[in-house]
Formats: C-alpha cells, structure tokens, sequence
C-alpha cells in the first residue's frame, strides 16, 4: 500500500479560557476541543468525520488546513510538515487543500462579484490569462450559469452559494477538498443535488476528501471510511458498511439508533438505545473514558482507563474497553 | 445533470441591462433624500470656491453707515455691527468652514481606519499598543485640548493660518472611529470569507484590501460624513470662543461670535450663520446615508 | 370531506378551511399560504412537511395570529377551532386562546424565552397571566412542568437563567411553559432541528409522552422526513403555500402519489442503506411567491408534467381514507409518474 496523502498524529487544540482582570488576564482552564487525534487519509478516499455539536470535527478540520494553530501533534501532507512549514511553504500548501464551509451566507464575500469570488484563487496564483473563460468554465462544471460572473451573492439561493463555494476551492486545483457540514443548511431536494455534484467532481478532479457532517445518513451516502468523534477524539473508525452495519462502540451505536430512519414501519421497530443528558463540556472532560458517563456498558475500570484507539473487533478500530459488534441501523 | 425548465427560466433573465458604475450611480440618484442633499452640499461647495466672482461685496468693506441694516434688496442677509455685507461674509466663510470639515473628516477617517484595521486584523501586542493609545486619547476632554492648544498656536492662527485648527480638530476626532472599525474587523476577520481567502492561499494585504475593506465602506462613508458635520461644528465652537479663526477673515463660527451681543436687537444675525451650519451638517449626513445604500450590493435590485 | 370523516369518529379539533395568508416585500406581495385546508383531529399527530419557503410555518403562523406585524396577513379562509373561527378573533380574544389552549414552540428556544429572569418565573408568570393562583403555588406548578419534561433537579434548575440551559434543556424548558396550561392543541415548529441528534431524540420522545398523558393534539412542523416517521400518525406536504399531499405516515412512505412528494423521498440519503452512487435528484429550485400562475407549481420541475400542468392547479382529488393528493396525473391510469 502506498503512503497516505495526509497524515495526523496527536493533533492537540487547546482553547484557553481566560478571566480577564483589570490589566491582566489570568487562565481559567482550556477547552480541550481536540485532544489527540489520529487520521490517515489515502489519496482518493472520502473520509468522514461525525459527531454531535462540540465533538472537534470542524477544529480538526481547521487544524489540518492550519487555519488555526494547533496546540501539539503533527500533520503530514503529501510528505510535506503542515504545522511547521513557514509562510511562503504554507501559501503553497495551501493551493493543494481546499476548503468547503457549511454556511452558504457567511463562506462568500458580499461584496464581491462571482467573478472575483469564484476567480479569486486565480488572482491570488497570477493565473490570470483567460480569466473570464477559466471562471465560466468553472461556474459550467459546478451547474451555475455563465453569465453569472456580474452578479453578486446575495442574488443566488443557498444552493447555488454552495456551488460557488465548491467551483472557489476547485479554482486552484487542489487535491485535498475538506468539506464542513456542505449541505447542512441546504433543503432535501437541493442537497440531493449538491451531493451528486460532488460525486462527480470527486472523480472529475481525483479528489481526496475529508467530509465533516452530523447528519449520519449523509456521510453514508458519500463516504469510503468513517470516524467518530467523540469530545475531542475519534472513538471508532472504519470502513463504511464496518461503521454502519457492525459498529462496535456503545456511543456509535446510541448515535445511529437515535437518528430517525424515514421509514415509519422500520422505525417503529427499530431498537434505540437512548443516551441520558446532553455531552459533558470540553472544558472539564471526564476521566477514564470520556463517554462513560452516559455509557449503558459503563464499569470501574471505564472509569479510570482511557481506552486507547486500535483495531478491536469488526475490522476496524475501536476504543472501548467492552467493543461489542451490532447492527442498529 | 439535466437542464430543467426552471433553470432555462432562470438563465433567461441572467443578462444585466447596465454597468456596475451606472447602476451604483442610479441608486444613489434613486434616493431622494440623498439627492436633495448632494445638490445642495455641491452648491454650498461651489458657492465657497467661487465666493471671490459670486460675492456682491468685498468681505472686509466697512459701511457703517448702513450697519445692523437688516435684510434689505442690497443685503440680501443684513449687514453686520461694522456695515460689512452678510451675504458676502456667509459665503467667504464656507471656505474656511466646509474647508476645516472636509479637511478634518478625510484626515481623522484615514487615522481611525489605518489604526483599527491594524488593530483588528494584527491583534498581539500592535492591537495592545494602539488601543491603549485610543484609549488614552479619548480620555483627554476635547474641548479643553481644543482651548489649550488654540492658545498655544495662537500666533500662528492670528496669521489667518487654518491649518493649526485642522491639526487641533483631527485630534481629537479620530477614535471613535478606530474603536468601531476595530470591532467590525474583529468581527469580519472570524467571517468564513476570510477564512476561505486564507486557506486560497491570500497574503494579509490582500485579505485587508479585498475581505476587511470592502466590508467596511458602510461604516466609513457614514463616519466620513458625521466627521465633516462635527469638524465643521467644532470649528464653529472654537470661533464661537474667540479661539479659532481670527477675524477679520470670516467663519461661520466666529460670525456667530459677533453676532452674540446683538442677539435681542437683531436676531438676523445669529439666524443666517447658524442656518447654514445646520443646513450643511444635515445635507451632509442626508449624502452619507445615500452613499452607504448605493455602495451596497445587496441593495441592488435583480 | 366524508372520507376524512369516516374514520376520524367526531367532529375534528381544528378545521382549517381554504386558508390564504401574504407577505408583503419589497418584490411584491408574496402568497405564502394559498388555500390551505385540513383537519386536526382529538390526540393526533400531524406533520406539515416542506421545504424552506413552501409555507409550513406561515400556516402555523396565520392561525395563531403571529405573523410579522405590517407584513404578514391573513386574507381569506376560516379555522374553526371549537366552534370559534380563530382568523376572526379580536386580538384580545386571541390572546386567550394562544398560549391557553393552542401553544406554540419553536425552533430556537433562546429567542422564546428571556434572558432575564428565572425560568421556573417565567413559566409561573405564563401560568398567572391566565389563572388566578397564588405565586407561590404557580411556582410549584413550574416545578412540576419542568420534571414532566425530563430536567434533572427541577426544583434547583427552576432557579437557573436560560443561558445556564443546555440546547436540548432549553428545549425541555420551553415546551414546559408551552403546556403549563393543558392546551388542546401544541404547534411545534422544527422542535428538534437545531438539536443534535441524541438530545433530538430526547426531546421527541417527551413530546410524544406528553401527548399521551395530556391527550393534546400537536400539529409538527418539520423539513425531517426521519423525523415524521418516528413521530406523526397523518402527514401533509406542502409546496408552493399549497397543500399538495395528505395521507397517514404508513400511506405516504409505502405509497407516496404525489411525483414531488416521491421525488423527495428518493432524494434523501438514507442512514440503513446506500441508495447506489447518485442520489435520485429534484432538478431546479422552489418556485417564488409573487403573483404566482396559475400553473401548477411543480410544473417546472416536474418530469412527468403535460400541457394541462402548465395550464391550470390541479384540485384535491381524494384517493381513499382521508388521503388527498393536488396532482393531474392522479386518479389517470394511464399518466404514469414513476420513473
């Protein structure tokens, strides 16, 4: 097997929190919204990372493409040291790792045209010469009109911000495309659409992605390999079908039971195991195994031991101290 | 993908009939108000720099003959407590007034952007260093800084330089401004957009140049225009005072001043000055608000 | 109408007839809710479906008298709700009914409640603006509302300001002050959709345990079809401000008629199965709202449209026990809408 595009090792970010003084501030704590991070992305393979709100997939993400500083840990792309490359490597690095961001109205400047938002790349790379064609055609392949290229943002619906969004990162002809919550926002008949769209660009551009969403039945549509995260940290990883149909984690398996299939006679015989309150914070994470607390397996030993993440049961990687295989879809 | 009927209806009416630049243009002539308010900013402004051809009397031309005259069909305005035609001294001081105002409002907007942007967008020990500078600065009683400093530059304003009070009002103008642009930067920098033009790869000029400064336009063409209106009334306070432009060159503001005795007897001439304070201050704030809208894309029709 | 009545056994709770309510913008007047009619009936769960637009919870809005001041009106139509028809009640008299016998909750709790009192006080005010009790005792009330929703140490949380709440507790919280009056009807308007899935599941099974021990009636607003097949006995979809499907959850997902409603269901990924590698996809966008043809709004959109689609709105047709269905090619054997 050849080496992974992307490699992340202990990835760490810390967020702390302050009590600010009259002239000082004084450190209260931190958020430990990633704390200790594992991935390998093999070039071409869509990736998926879910969670509930809070989990760190979208730090994760940020951290990857260094859009915010990571407190520890290392990421490896295409054999090159993100964390520690200087401005000029970094702006390169930049080129190859595209991001797609969830709110459609926040992720595109309002006061510029789609031309200079979707060409922008271009603009940043000198690429300059046949600008107007290089940008039509990008708009073409993402299903927006040509004649676009005057108009502003706000005359698109959310859908078509999104292909914006999609047709900006493609620009620079990247190779790694992150994608936080893309169609999260998005009505059904329109996510449909932006989905299939990426499918197709998936395999038009050779795409590698990683694919950040909380709605489960999305990532199993789009995705090769699956993480959970769980406050922090991936809790079980593993190929699709592994994930969905022989998950082995109490917390992916209470995950999917919850997710409502729409399917009323399937639904009403579905078994659901329910979680009792609401995630701890990140801020004063339990010991032991961080899910134990709303654990319906939890005993003494969860208690006091972080289970670590390796290869259990179901040919995939797992951490619990009681991995279990189950089908709750 | 297959091209729905919705789409062909949607492509058809993609074509824009006009320019960018025309259609800001027309925006802003849509708006009533802040048309009234164009014309008559640019006829005060042409009034000022034509005062020398416009003016029925020289500025300075003693008539004591006919003084405190009223308004008559000669003196339009009145003539002052030393015969000097109204009228004719109105539109010699808009020069030193609209002057000092716009002079002022360009001079403390660039200060205030320059220092909040950096602020904002820079953070660490800059944003520390300048904000506490802001600070400080606002600490300071603006019109006690004003009377002091008028008095130190006081040979040089009796010279009829204007420049000192231009210097003495930016001053104290400036940080408003800078603590508001300082907090919208703050705010734009964790916008998504710029986020994206990070990851593209964008140097910090360009993401200050085409992500923080367009978005900020609004705010500025706002402040630009409340600066004029508050440089132009600081100016007329100081003159007011006896402390800003010494007569016999005329300002609106010390036309006040000389007008304050007479105040009982003849009221005409506290009306025409300080009509055209207020007048200019309103026009101004009229042309601001109708600059924000029309430089605003989503104000555009589709 | 006789279908509906056959097996609902009783005059129904809520009989929304024909109703039409508009917005004004700046583009136009838009008719948000055009000719909406259906039936509520003792202790069921019905679910309104659509998507962004389609006018899901202007109806919801139009019949509690909520909609934005200056903008919004309801302009034609009735929704006789025990004999009172509620789009003609004085605002005093509305304001009887809302809250006390049909109660609204929505999507996001931190706009419905204040920030600046106490929940258990802001319960217990709702619980005395309609009732002569004493403070105290509405107190106790709020304490109880607030445990009947599941929030552990009620009477400590009852202390607790809103932003010391969890999203899902906020939830809890303002569903507790929506039932402190035993309503008869309970609008929830996407109740779960800013939750994350876990707490989401919570927060439906209080809803639908509270429909059991109360005997409300709760109309769900929601874009979830997931959602609709946990919880609702009846659906109805709506696109365009009109109603274009109505059937039981059994009836809608096993045999959806509707060519939009089964194109919706197509389209969504599903969490026990991969539907091949492209999703089957509703081409183009919702229609807009101003001055709308006379067209029926899917037309568009539509693969399986004709020249008649183009033409004119298809009526109501009635397909079976309280089923209905707004489409030409219904009822026509020969007009084939699978793909």
């Amino acid at each position: 097997m050849s080496e992974p595009l992307l490699i992340v090792r202990d990835l760490v970010k810390h967020f702390p929190q302050y009590e600010q003084r009259i002239l000082t501030k004084r450190q209260t704590g931190s958020v430990r919204a990633v704390d200790g991070v594992n991935l390998d992305v093999m070039a071409g393979e869509t990736v998926g990372l879910v969670g509930e709100s809070g989990c760190g997939k979208s730090t994760t993400a940020r951290l990857i493409l260094r859009l915010i500083e990571a407190t520890s840990g290392s990421v490896i792309f295409d054999g090159v040291d993100v964390l520690n490359a200087d401005d000029e490597a970094l702006r390169r690095l930049r080129r190859q790792m595209q991001i797609v961001f969830q709110d459609p109205y926040a992720s595109l400047n309002p006061r510029l045209s789609v031309r200079e938002i979707v060409g922008e790349g271009l603009r940043i790379w000198g690429e300059t010469a046949d600008f107007d064609k290089r940008v039509g055609d990008l708009l073409d392949r993402v299903g927006l009109n040509r004649r676009f290229l005057d108009r502003y943002p706000h005359e698109f619906s959310g859908g078509q911000r999104q292909r914006l969004g999609i047709a900006r990162a493609l620009a620079v002809r990247p190779k790694l495309l992150v994608l936080d919550e893309p169609v999260s926002a998005l009505d059904v008949s329109v996510q449909a659409q932006v989905l299939n769209l990426l499918v197709d660009l998936r395999d038009e551009f050779d795409l590698t992605m990683i694919f950040i969403a909380h709605d489960l039945s999305v990532v199993r549509q789009i995705c090769d390999r699956v993480a959970v995260m769980y406050l922090g940290r991936i809790v079980e990883l593993g190929d699709r079908d592994g994930i969905y149909t022989r998950s082995t984690h109490p917390y992916t398996q209470a995950l999917m039971s919850a997710v409502p299939v729409p399917d009323p006679v399937h639904e009403r015989e579905r078994e659901r195991i329910p979680l009792e309150g609401d995630p701890p914070s990140p801020l004063n994470p339990p010991s032991g195994c961080r899910f134990h607390p709303r654990c319906f397996k939890a005993e003494t030993i969860c208690r006091t031991e972080d289970p670590p993440l390796i290869e259990r049961v179901g040919g995939h990687e797992c951490a619990c101290h009681f991995p279990e295989v189950s089908n709750v879809t | 993908m297959s091209a729905s009927r919705s789409d062909i209806a949607a492509q058809a009416t993609a074509a824009r009939p006009f320019s960018e630049r025309r259609e800001k243009l027309m925006l802003l002539l849509a708006n009533r108000q802040g048309m009234v308010g164009l014309v008559l900013v640019l006829a005060f402004f042409a009034s000022a720099i034509f005062a020398p051809w416009l003016a029925p009397y020289d500025p300075n031309a003693l008539d004591i003959p006919v003084r405190l005259s009223g308004p008559t069909w000669d003196h339009w305005a009145g003539t002052d407590s030393l015969g000097r035609d109204q009228f004719t001294r109105l539109l010699y001081g808009a020069r030193v007034s609209l002057g000092i105002g716009v002079s002022v409002a360009f001079l403390s907007t660039l200060i205030g952007v320059t220092v909040g942007v950096l602020a904002g967008f820079l953070g660490g020990w800059v944003e520390s260093v300048l904000m506490r500078l802001t600070d400080i600065a606002l600490m300071v009683p603006p019109l006690i800084f004003l009377i002091i400093g008028a008095r130190m530059m006081q040979d040089k304003l009796s010279g009829g330089a204007i420049w000192p009070l231009i210097f003495l009002v930016t001053v104290v103008s400036w940080m408003t401004i800078a603590r508001v642009i300082r907090g919208q930067v703050l705010a734009l920098r964790e916008r998504e957009f710029v986020e994206a033009a990070r990851a593209l790869g964008a140097k910090k000029r360009r993401i200050i140049g085409r992500a923080i400064l367009p978005n900020l336009i609004g705010i500025i063409t706002v402040n630009l225009t409340i600066a004029v209106a508050g440089a132009i009334l600081l100016e007329s306070t100081l003159s007011f005072l006896g402390l800003g432009v010494q007569v016999p060159t005329p300002t609106w503001g010390n036309m006040l001043d000389s007008a304050k005795s007479f105040i009982e007897t003849e009221p005409y001439l506290v009306w025409f000055p300080g009509l055209a304070i207020v007048i200019t201050v309103l026009c101004v704030n009229f042309v601001g608000d109708g600059l924000r809208d029309a430089l605003d894309p989503t104000q555009r029709k589709t | 109408m006789s279908a509906a009545q056959s097996d609902g056994g009783g005059a129904p709770l809520l009989r929304v007839d024909d109703l039409r309510a508009t917005y004004d913008t700046e583009g136009g007047v838009v008719r948000a809710v055009d000719g909406v009619s259906f039936e509520l009936r003792h202790g069921e769960v019905l679910a309104i479906v659509g998507e962004s637009g389609s006018g899901k919870t202007a109806t919801s809005l139009a019949l509690l008298d909520l909609l934005p001041k200056h903008i919004g009106k309801v302009v034609g139509g009735s929704a006789e709700f025990d004999g009172i028809d509620l789009t003609k009640l004085s605002a005093a008299d509305m304001r009887a009914v809302r809250g006390a016998r049909i109660a609204m909750i929505f999507q996001d709790a931190l706009t419905a409640l204040n920030p600046v009192h106490k929940v258990g006080k802001q319960i217990s005010e709702m619980i005395r603006a309609h009732q002569r009790v004493p403070r105290s005792q509405a107190w106790e009330r709020a304490v109880d509302l607030l445990e009947m929703v599941g929030i552990p140490n009620p009477r400590e949380r009852a202390s607790n300001y809103v932003h010391e709440f969890s999203g899902g507790m906020r939830q809890r919280a303002m569903i507790a002050m929506a039932i402190a009056l035993e309503p008869e009807i309970l609008i929830a308007d996407e109740p779960t959709t800013a939750l994350d899935v876990t707490v989401q599941a919570q927060v439906l099974d209080v809803l639908l345990g509270l429909r059991e021990r109360l005997g409300m009636s709760i109309i769900l607003i929601t874009h979830d079809l997931g959602v609709v097949a946990r919880a609702a006995d009846r659906v109805m979809v709506m696109y365009g401000g009109r109603k274009i499907e109505e059937q039981t959850t059994e009836g809608l997902f096993a045999n959806p008629q509707h060519p939009y409603t089964k194109g919706l269901l197509r389209s969504m990924p599903r969490l026990d199965s991969v539907i091949g590698d492209r999703l089957t996809q509703i081409p183009g966008a919702p229609p807009s709202l101003v001055n709308p043809s006379e067209a029926c709004r899917f037309a568009p959109r539509c693969d399986f449209a004709r020249p008649i689609c183009d033409e004119q709105y298809p009526a109501q047709v009635s397909i079976g026990s309280g089923s209905q269905v707004a489409c030409h090619a219904a009822g026509d054997p020969t007009w084939e809408t699978n793909t």
